[in-house]
């Protein structure tokens, strides 16, 4: 699992500093990762919509949700469920 | 007396008796004496056994009817934007999330129709797709449009009032999740039990992928692969995985077609950074 906010290094970090989490935690400041997954600016805040990408070893995205408001993000089952 | 005016007056007193008798019965059938005050008649009930109540946020219900529609709403929506519908469940879910967004701020007033179109227009230019394909596509489902308007117009109240809790300094995710723990919410066992659309029915009408395909031996587009267009409204989500390389914020390169070598890979953008 890979994290990644459209936000600057240093908040990103404050967040991996509070949540402990041991997963990659990204931050992409210019949005060019989020452009390129078609997620950026999608709810008008300048942000990457909430969304989840599942992506195979062969570079396919096999299943993607893209949440409609920043609460909107499918459960970790709806997720494993997913993985390939 | 002449014997039309007779004729008028029994005519009159039959229709009386009939009117007597059937108040009399409507008496007796509500259980009150024909002395007492009639009773209020009770207004239609809010579930009727057609439409069943699938879930209760702090006693607001949620009934099979909304369920549906959103169901159906999600199916069109994802299928304009090439993703994948939520399943019913997960759009029940956002329902309840929305009902308690609702409750906390309420919205001060609807959105007007311009204000609706405006963020459908918006939508449209987001899926790349025009009127006419939002239109076939609500048909696909037997939708119509004032109610796509209407769920839009629902959309941006739980967005504005989520607006005003994060101007309060709340994380949505979190105060949601401090929510379940304090309303009271029910799902209904025969939720599960009840039949829902299943996810089959609209295919994306417009599924440009501005990206490249994949390459047999090299599936991802190049690291410094830039999109075509720096718009904040891409067309579309992609079918291949795009690489990329990042700074790791401890430190160290983080590049997907190397994580990808390891295994498939959950991307997830979130918004809260603290």
């Amino acid at each position: 699992m890979v994290a990644l906010a459209v936000a600057s290094a240093s908040s990103v970090r404050g967040i991996q500093k509070r949540t402990q989490v041991t997963y990659p935690m990204l931050a992409d400041p210019t949005h060019q990762v989020a452009s390129d997954y078609g997620v950026y600016n999608l709810l008008n805040d300048n942000l990457a919509a909430p969304s989840v990408f599942i992506i195979d070893t062969d570079g396919r995205i096999v299943w993607s949700r893209v949440g409609r408001n920043a609460g909107d993000r499918p459960s970790v089952k709806t997720i494993l469920e997913h993985l390939p | 007396m002449s014997k039309k005016n007779f004729l008028r007056a029994w005519v009159l007193l039959i229709i009386g008796i009939i009117v007597m008798a059937g108040l009399a019965l409507l008496l007796a059938f509500l259980g009150r004496g024909p002395g007492e005050l009639a009773p209020m008649i009770p207004p239609p009930s809010p579930t009727p056994i057609n439409d069943p109540v699938v879930a209760s946020v702090n006693d607001q219900p949620i009934n099979y009817s909304s369920w549906m529609k959103a169901v159906l709403l999600d199916q069109v929506m994802s299928g304009l934007a090439g993703q994948t519908a939520p399943a019913p469940d997960e759009t029940l879910q956002r329902l309840i999330d929305e009902e308690l967004v609702l409750q906390a701020v309420p919205p001060e007033q609807p959105f007007t129709a311009e204000q609706i179109e405006t963020r459908i227009t918006e939508l449209e230019r987001n899926w790349g797709v025009e009127d006419e394909a939002v239109a076939a596509a609500l048909k696909q489902v037997n939708l119509t449009r004032p109610i796509f308007e209407q769920s839009i117009g629902r959309l941006l109240m739980v967005q504005a009032s989520q607006d005003i809790l994060e101007a309060q300094g709340r994380d949505i995710a979190l105060w949601l999740e401090e929510q379940y723990a304090s309303a009271e919410i029910q799902i209904f066992e025969s939720a599960a039990a009840l039949s829902v659309p299943t996810a089959q029915s609209v295919e994306p009408t417009t599924h440009v992928s501005p990206l490249p395909s994949p390459v047999i031996g090299s599936p991802l587009p190049s690291p410094t692969h830039k999109p075509e267009t720096s718009s904040p409204t891409p067309l579309a989500i992609p079918k291949t995985a795009s690489n990329f390389i990042l700074k790791r914020v401890r430190g160290g390169t983080f590049t997907l077609t190397g994580q990808l070598s390891q295994g498939p890979v959950v991307l997830v953008f979130f918004q809260k950074c603290g």
